[in-house]
């Protein structure tokens, strides 16, 4: 290909972003992409994924970015710039495989709740931040949030008030006791090192402040991980089974307490809607797959490139990402300025970033049929990596409450919905 | 059963008492060897390959059409269609993969077996693959297509030839790098390549073992992982003149025609399967901690649309069907009439059949997700199966020349 790629270009001025940007490229080029294909093989066990976790996460140290500097971490939850970076970081590895992308992410997301600002709890940022700075492997987390019956009901948050949630932590003394079983959590399956666990103190209830969040190792005696289930696509991030039996952790485990833990955990819901980054890099990728494709395979003897037909679905492919990406770093520019836009935990931030994941993930899915059926044949071959981003990003429509919750809450917000 | 039968609405009256014994024993073999074997067997070639001699065999599914002469039970083609398209539609049910792997062979033995220009020696031939003893012998397709801008070859709507003929007074010889063909390159006994000539286009059969064939390494696809495809080289690789027939527009639109028949009933099964799947899913799930899933309106809308497309699609899987056997009565003059008509129904009934089952996954979240449950290899499968087809462009292109007399596309 002899132009330059358009998707290169920053999407901010800041120097910072060329500087994670190029990191993050050579690791996806070196380490990800001349193995990836085999990716789809590797779900059960990472014997190649793994390897690449570790350098992204423990190598190069990115397990240590939220956490506060005063530990040894990078101290992005006190930047500005914190959803901004989070998404040039997950675009870049989402481009090379959405699977690690995710469960990279997922890493941060407890987190979230302990580590950013304006509500960073700091004795338990000290507590678990040396799991991550203190050691040469990669360190994963997780939120427990999915239970077997009810799917997105816990995410639902602003109708049922964690009313749903079967999992139970009860006081005894100076200790949470928690009993559950949650489904699917990103990095689990036996990957996990620490979970935040969304949990009831009062089963039924409807008022938040019996709604929390509760921090336990995985090697809290009580904690069982499954076997990671069988998928579609996503093989690099793992998901399983998890229980919880007669799980006891310190009271001060507890991420803020009554009312704040919901609250704060409705940031939690609005930042994993930056999971809209996980199509965008690999439609980046697809499209640089069909710069080279269509330039070399012809159809009635012309370049799939120059034939206008095609050239025409090229375009609402490029088309797509542009616009799907400007709703990203949009998003993301609104979610940094908590000054103007106010914080991220409201109903108005949780659907505008509803609204952009639903938007993205279904556009990026659209245009990516659009590549396979460009493709014709080969569309569905491994070899082009295009039907891998297939499988992938179409978990971006499912997870997080899929589309069905996005909708309600976009419309709970701007329709004043009130049952919905 | 009674999901096929009674749901979802088609012209049963296009089908006789014996076309409805033969689907009723396409489903039990359904039932039987594939659905209920599927947290085991799903995607277990060795299975799967089993499941297609079941079918093709024992069943007779493929010895339907041929003629009895040659073994067969000497059905016209043309007047099974409508009895193919219901027993397609109970193995797509079943695995779409295997359907494939069938209907490719259909819709070359028909071809075959109708065309004038075809010996008897490939016509025995082609029929001791497909009714013979023992496992299935698979004919690869290696259709015309995309072409590569490094090395052109012989054009035909717009499709490119893979591979080139040369004529010799006895025999042809056969040229091609890295030809992809449709279904099965790496197991297939035969391959039947769409080659371009001096004089024309043709298809040569050529057996897979014959000198300077080379097959490459397994593809890893993204579903039909039963069809184990690879590129193959045809390096002077020499047929003998019994074994190559001529094909033009109408030829190729002919075996077009099959392929989107069968597929399309194939695609039509596949999302009756995932219908069922949902709705099992779907039948006692409660939320909000209090209703039924099924009861929201918002996911029973989304539900609805699921069955709807499915309730578009069918009837004019069976209309083309019969517009098949009766071209007559649907104002068709010729073959490419009768294409156009398979080619949009192919394309409508694709797309349809991925939204319905799109939504069915997106109702049932990560459970639709994991192969546990089955609707993702659907999703895979058919996915693989329309792309399998050359993509919409190219058929898109097709309608253009027809509708608007378009010639430079």
């Amino acid at each position: 290909m002899d132009i330059q790629n358009p998707f290169d270009m920053n999407v901010t001025s800041s120097p910072a972003e060329t500087y994670i940007r190029r990191i993050i490229r050579n690791w996806a080029d070196n380490v990800v992409i001349p193995q990836r294909r085999q990716y789809d093989e590797d779900w059960e066990e990472h014997r190649l994924i793994g390897p690449a976790f570790k350098v992204l996460l423990a190598d190069l140290g990115f397990q240590k970015a939220l956490v506060p500097a005063k530990y040894g971490g990078w101290n992005m939850g006190e930047s500005d710039y914190l959803v901004t970076a989070s998404a040039w970081m997950f675009e870049e590895i989402a481009r090379a495989d959405a699977g690690m992308a995710v469960a990279f992410g997922v890493c941060y997301w407890p987190f979230v709740m302990i580590a950013v600002k304006p509500h960073i709890n700091h004795r338990l940022c000290a507590e678990f931040a040396p799991m991550y700075m203190n050691t040469d492997r990669p360190v994963f987390s997780a939120v427990a949030m999915t239970e077997p019956q009810g799917g997105s009901d816990i995410e639902n948050i602003d109708l049922l008030h964690g009313k749903t949630i079967k999992t139970t932590a009860f006081l005894d003394k100076d200790e949470w006791v928690i009993n559950g079983h949650k489904l699917w959590p990103s990095n689990t399956g036996g990957e996990a090192d620490l979970f935040g666990v969304v949990c009831t103190t009062n089963p039924g209830s409807t008022r938040d402040e019996d709604m929390a969040f509760i921090f336990v190792p995985a090697n809290t005696p009580g904690v069982t991980q499954g076997k990671p289930y069988e998928k579609a696509g996503m093989a690099g991030d793992m998901n399983g089974d998890v229980w919880f039996e007669d799980v006891r952790v310190p009271s001060w485990y507890r991420a803020h307490g009554p009312g704040l833990d919901a609250l704060y955990f409705r940031e939690v819901l609005t930042l994993g809607m930056m999971s809209a980054a996980f199509s965008i890099g690999p439609m980046i990728n697809v499209y640089e797959i069909l710069c080279d494709f269509c330039s070399r395979k012809t159809l009635n003897g012309r370049p799939l490139k120059e034939h206008d037909a095609i050239a025409a679905e090229l375009a609402e492919i490029v088309t797509g990402i542009e616009v799907s990406r400007s709703a990203l770093y949009r998003l993301a520019y609104m979610l940094d300025r908590t000054d103007i836009y106010g914080p991220r935990w409201s109903p108005a931030m949780l659907a505008k970033a509803r609204l952009t994941k639903m938007f993205v993930a279904d556009r990026c899915l659209e245009d990516c049929n659009r590549a396979m059926e460009i493709m014709g044949t080969y569309g569905a071959d491994r070899t082009w990596d295009v039907e891998k981003h297939w499988r992938d990003i179409k978990m971006g429509q499912l997870y997080e409450g899929g589309k069905q919750l996005a909708q309600m809450d976009t419309a709970r917000y701007y329709f004043g919905c009130k049952t919905l | 059963m009674a999901i096929t039968d009674n749901n979802f609405f088609y012209p049963v009256e296009w089908l006789g008492q014996e076309s409805i014994e033969i689907a009723r024993s396409a489903a039990r073999w359904a039932d039987s060897e594939l659905i209920e074997k599927r947290l085991t067997l799903s995607e277990n070639f060795d299975h799967q390959m089993h499941c297609l001699k079941i079918l093709a065999k024992d069943i007779g599914l493929h010895g339907l059409i041929l003629p009895e002469e040659i073994g067969g039970s000497g059905l016209e083609p043309s007047q099974a269609a409508s009895t193919l398209v219901r027993v397609y539609e109970e193995v797509g049910r079943a695995d779409p993969c295997i359907g494939f792997l069938s209907a490719i062979n259909m819709a070359l033995a028909v071809f075959v077996m109708e065309n004038k220009d075809a010996t008897e020696e490939l016509k025995k031939e082609m029929a001791s693959y497909l009714v013979g003893p023992g496992a299935v012998d698979l004919v690869s397709y290696v259709p015309p297509g995309l072409g590569d801008n490094e090395k052109r070859r012989g054009i035909l709507m717009g499709r490119e030839a893979q591979a080139e003929l040369v004529k010799h007074d006895q025999s042809w010889s056969l040229e091609g790098e890295k030809a992809r063909p449709m279904n099965s390159g790496y197991d297939a006994r035969m391959y039947a390549v769409f080659s371009s000539a001096s004089d024309g286009f043709f298809l040569a059969f050529v057996p897979s073992t014959t000198q300077g064939i080379t097959r490459g390494d397994i593809i890893k696809t993204t579903g039909l992982l039963a069809s184990r495809n690879t590129d193959i080289d045809f390096a002077h690789v020499t047929i003998p003149q019994t074994h190559v027939v001529p094909i033009d527009e109408v030829g190729y639109m002919e075996v077009s025609i099959w392929m989107d028949l069968l597929l399309a009933a194939i695609a039509i099964g596949s999302a009756i399967d995932v219908f069922r799947l949902v709705r099992d899913w779907a039948d006692n799930r409660i939320i909000k901690g209090k209703g039924l899933l099924k009861e929201n309106p918002m996911d029973a809308a989304v539900l609805a649309q699921v069955a709807m497309d499915i309730v578009n699609s069918r009837p004019k899987v069976h209309n083309l069907a019969r517009a098949v056997t009766r071209p007559e009565s649907f104002g068709i003059q010729d073959t490419r009439g009768l294409f156009i008509l398979a080619e949009s129904i192919f394309l409508d009934t694709m797309d349809r059949c991925l939204h319905s089952i799109n939504r069915a996954m997106e109702m049932m979240g990560s459970a639709g997700y994991s192969k546990e449950w089955n609707v993702e290899k659907h999703w895979r499968d058919l996915k693989t199966m329309q792309v399998y087809m050359g993509g919409r462009t190219p058929m898109e292109m097709d309608a253009a020349r027809y509708f608007y007399g378009s010639i430079e596309v």
